[in-house]
């Protein structure tokens, strides 16, 4: 069997589970470690069992995501958010969809201190989904907008995948910081353009305030935005003065929305006992999924369909945009069914050489690699953030309504793509002036 | 000599732009030429074969065949041969630092019991550059280290930033460049070919004289029980003649890849600051292999890690006069 | 099967989903124990670093090697409140026959991966505590009561799959046994 049979087959397998209604993390994972079993015998299986669960976690740079998720269930008991989203109601009562542009925002805003996209859906389904069911949004495409608004957290900097980009291929992390700018914030415009328009097709999925708000309910709710603009402050000023590392953004955040909890009453020990449960059941949820894509990239390296797959482009003696776009549709199709951050790992540093001999700028090819991995965590049916606002939402949505929410910022997706693909000065621009 | 086929894989924990990781391909890719072909060795970079701390278990328990990941990363397992990885300011020479890792393998009991324990034999090590001081300000005095922002890690680079005065910090690597950009860190601590691998000199412009000198790193591990019982002797001798070589192009490699780097950072406007005491920053750092000594007696391993210091002390003074 | 052995099975149920509860509760309480700490030591940590200049040594250290302990130890819970993730896109449409096949098969999916799990993480743990394992850091703290708490949970979960097991397998398709659709 070659490589790439096995893989394939290991991929329709796993989806077949996945569709039958067998946990995402249990049909990754068992066919996973089947598949090395298959590819390397029972010695390869059981190392995996032994030490792979236990070192996937064992990362620092994991721990943010119980903690963000801590903050957003604190933030949302002590009603943080939830004032936050009243004040800007009232004030946008006529603009229709308001509450959509104020998710985008604030995802865009997070994302200036959150490097991961799982942290900020994870974060954002908590504080936002609740909000907009309460004013008669639709959830699906509620949800679907939190999922795909916190993969603003990988192109804006600061962003977990361009460091890795930035270290398998030894571009400069500060240009390639600077490059997601523009992109990462062209993508929240098109966003807020697009639900603009989406709103106008379909009022119903937003509907409108009932009433109009008099200057005094107005200010009324402004008085209660000062806990939200504190732990804000808190958090982002703490990055940008360099009193912390952006991984420890997590625990200080956390620990400021306990504090207002406190001061909000509802702090005690019951409300806590519930916020950790709460956040410990959510946090592990998504890190199962993690550990079972794990498991089963794990068995994709081995079997060698990875590498296989990327000679097969690479060595076609394709044209230079036709090898460009092979790559992205593989990226796209690969992206649906598996997740893509630990194939990157993989096969960058055999594309990124091939890409910047065909004389395409290796910073922009960054660009568009990111851009490729936020669309791949929102593509149903495996897609990390989706999982993560799954994990997040719990009974509020189903999977169906998730999938079909997503589905028009997909297509926004794919618009801001081709966009980055078609006019390089988008990326580049900023670098170039700056440095 | 006709050689059997063999398709070997290799867990390497790093990236392929590392100096050393390009040595690694160079082996590879020669014992498969010298085997005409018949033995092949893949390399599964950075960690996609196995997380760095997974990969000497996975290699023990023949799951991969051969793997790269430095010793001191296995402080439980290899306390021993880890030393000379993780202990710092002790080697004047890169050929020292592999020179005793060595000379421990082929003589030390103690050693050789460490390794067998974990099924692991080290084909060949390689050099890593002296570790400096990249700063946003310069760092030149004693007095400069006082309450210094520095990157520590390990448990034996604590000691020495507590003795200069310095704030040791624990720091993600993907962490480093924005702390240095906002001032959270002040130093970070690698050696120059590093700086330019993780870019650093983009917002750190300083680079202080006031280092720890070379050691040892990672070795191609291979999994004993195979190499012993499974290799063939021609396989074996093949594989040991290319170690061979490739140690020596690794040392080399590193040595030009310091002043390479060296110059480059310069290019980048990285101003290289001459310590102005080194005497006094010799006089503050403490024998750091005796700091080890009392770590390894605290973990009931005294007599082993006596034993290691002894064929160190010599080994070491052999190799620093020869190159002297 | 007939009433009496039906409700043997029940009562046997019953006891093990009261023995389960017990042990995924307190384990989730652990779990959150481990979180609240990790929180406070982060911002100790930086307060430290702000107002001393002296971040808490080791903090980064302790608090990575206690997430997959914090992790394993709510997996049982994840499983009891079907927090699981799971794609229903196709199953929700399922005719009640193969639903329930699907249960089964999801079921047994669940317990076999946990219990292959839990034994590679009791391997992992008798290692460490073997080893007296120790963190690399600048303040030496063992690791294997980690590990421990890693295998705990990993075994609590397994217990907890297989009791969803026995539901999924003994439910009678014409009637809703709690738990059984979400
Ligand atoms: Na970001
Ligand atoms: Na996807």
């Amino acid at each position: 069997m070659s490589s790439v049979a096995i893989g394939l087959s290991g991929i329709f397998c796993a989806l077949s589970l996945t569709l039958f209604g067998v946990p995402v993390a249990v049909s990754l994972g068992l066919i996973g470690l089947s598949g090395m079993w298959f590819v390397g015998g029972e010695v390869l299986m059981r190392s995996a069992l032994e030490t792979l669960a236990y070192n996937a976690l064992n990362q620092y740079s994991f721990v943010v995501i119980p903690m963000f998720v801590l903050m957003g269930v604190l933030a949302n008991k002590a009603k943080i958010t939830q004032d936050l989203y009243e004040a800007f109601y009232r004030f946008m009562s006529k603009v229709r969809g308001s509450l959509f542009m104020v998710t985008i925002l604030s995802s865009a805003g997070f994302a200036t201190i959150s490097g991961s996209t799982v942290v900020s859906a994870a974060v954002f389904t908590r504080l936002a989904l609740p909000q907009m069911v309460r004013y008669g949004y639709h959830s699906g495409i509620g949800a679907g907008c939190v999922a795909a608004a916190g993969t603003f957290a990988s192109l804006i900097p600061p962003s977990i995948m361009m460091v890795i980009y930035a270290l398998l291929t030894g571009e400069s992390i500060g240009r390639l910081f600077i490059a997601g700018v523009i992109p990462g914030a062209l993508t929240a415009g098109v966003y807020l353009v697009s639900v603009w328009v989406m709103v106008r097709l379909r009022p119903q999925i937003a509907p409108l305030a009932p009433q109009e708000f008099t200057w005094s309910q107005k200010m009324e709710s402004l008085g209660r935005v000062g806990p939200f603009l504190v732990l804000a402050i808190l958090v982002v000023g703490g990055i940008y003065s360099g009193l912390m590392f952006p991984s420890s953004a997590g625990a200080v955040g956390a620990f400021g929305a306990l504090g207002i909890a406190i001061w909000r009453g509802v702090g005690g020990f019951s409300h806590l006992k519930d916020a950790l449960s709460e956040t410990a059941v959510t946090a592990t949820s998504v890190f199962m999924v993690l550990i079972g894509g794990l498991i089963f990239s794990r068995f994709l390296v081995f079997s060698g369909f990875i590498t296989d797959i990327v000679a097969v482009i690479t060595e076609s003696g394709i044209a230079p945009y036709q090898v460009l776009v092979a790559v992205v549709l593989v990226y796209i199709a690969l992206g649906m069914f598996i997740d893509t951050v630990s194939v990157t790992v993989i096969t960058v540093p055999f594309i990124h050489p091939v890409m910047v001999g065909l004389g395409y700028d290796p910073i922009w090819f960054g660009v568009v690699l990111v851009k490729l991995i936020e669309i791949s965590a929102i593509t149903p049916p495996v897609g990390l953030n989706l999982f993560a606002v799954m994990a997040s939402a719990r009974t509020q949505i189903s999977t169906g309504d998730l999938f079909k929410g997503v589905l028009p910022f997909l297509a926004m997706e794919f618009l801001v793509l081709l966009l980055i693909i078609m006019v390089p000065a988008i990326s580049l621009w900023l670098p170039e002036t700056m440095l | 000599a006709d050689y059997p086929k063999m398709k070997l894989r290799l867990a390497h924990f790093g990236p392929q732009v590392f100096v050393q990781s390009g040595v690694d391909q160079w082996f590879a890719d020669e014992i498969e030429r010298r085997s005409g072909g018949n033995i092949s060795i893949q390399i599964f970079w950075a960690g996609a074969a196995g997380k760095p701390l997974e990969i000497l278990g996975l290699v023990g328990a023949g799951a991969v065949d051969l793997g790269a990941v430095p010793q001191a990363y296995y402080a439980n397992e290899l306390p021993l041969i880890g030393a000379p990885n993780s202990v710092p300011y002790v080697f004047k020479t890169r050929e020292a630092a592999i020179g005793v890792s060595e000379g421990l393998v082929r003589d030390n009991a103690a050693v050789q019991a460490e390794l067998a324990r974990n099924n692991v034999h080290p084909l060949f090590f390689h050099p890593m550059n002296s570790y400096y001081p990249l700063c946003t300000k310069p760092v030149q005095t004693m007095a400069d280290f006082q309450g210094l922002k520095i990157r520590s890690f390990g448990a034996f680079q604590p000691p020495m930033w507590d003795a200069l005065g310095a704030v040791g910090v624990n720091v993600l690597p993907s962490d480093i460049y924005e702390g240095l950009q906002r001032g959270r860190l002040d130093c970070g601590f690698f050696s120059a070919d590093l700086y330019e691998v993780t870019k650093l000199y983009e917002v750190a412009k300083h680079m202080s004289s006031a280092g720890v000198g070379p050691v040892a790193t990672w070795p191609i591990w291979v999994n004993q029980e195979k190499w012993n019982n499974e290799f063939s002797d021609e396989v074996r001798q093949l594989f040991t003649e290319v170690s061979a070589e490739a140690q020596q192009r690794s040392l080399d490699a590193i040595a030009e890849a310091e002043t390479k780097s060296l110059a480059f950072l310069q290019e980048q406007g990285v101003e290289l600051v001459e310590f102005s005491d080194p005497s006094a920053y010799q006089a503050a750092i403490p024998d750091m292999l005796e700091v080890w000594l009392e770590n390894m007696k605290g973990k009931g391993l005294g007599d082993e890690a006596q034993t290691v210091l002894d064929d160190w002390r010599t080994l070491q003074a052999e190799l620093e006069n020869d190159a002297s | 099967m007939t009433p009496a052995k039906a409700s043997g099975a029940a009562n046997l149920l019953r006891l093990a989903d009261r023995v389960s509860l017990a042990c995924s509760g307190i384990a989730l309480g652990a779990s959150g124990l481990v979180i609240l700490a990790i929180v406070a030591m982060g911002a100790v940590d930086v307060i430290m670093g702000f107002t001393v200049n002296y971040p808490l040594p080791a903090a980064t250290n302790v608090a990575e090697e206690a997430l997959p302990a914090a992790v394993f130890l709510a997996a049982g819970m994840v499983l009891r409140n079907r927090a699981n993730i799971v794609v229903d896109v196709l199953c929700d449409h399922f005719r009640s026959r193969l639903k329930r096949i699907s249960a089964v098969i999801a079921a047994l999916g669940t317990f076999v991966f946990f219990a292959l799990l839990a034994s590679g993480a009791w391997h992992l743990a008798v290692d460490s505590i073997s080893l007296n394992e120790r963190a690399v850091a600048a303040v030496e703290f063992p690791i294997w009561p980690m590990k421990l708490g890693f295998a705990i949970g990993a075994t609590i979960a397994t217990f907890e799959a297989l009791r969803l097991l026995a539901i999924a397998a003994l439910s009678s398709p014409s009637h809703q046994v709690e738990g059984q659709d979400t």
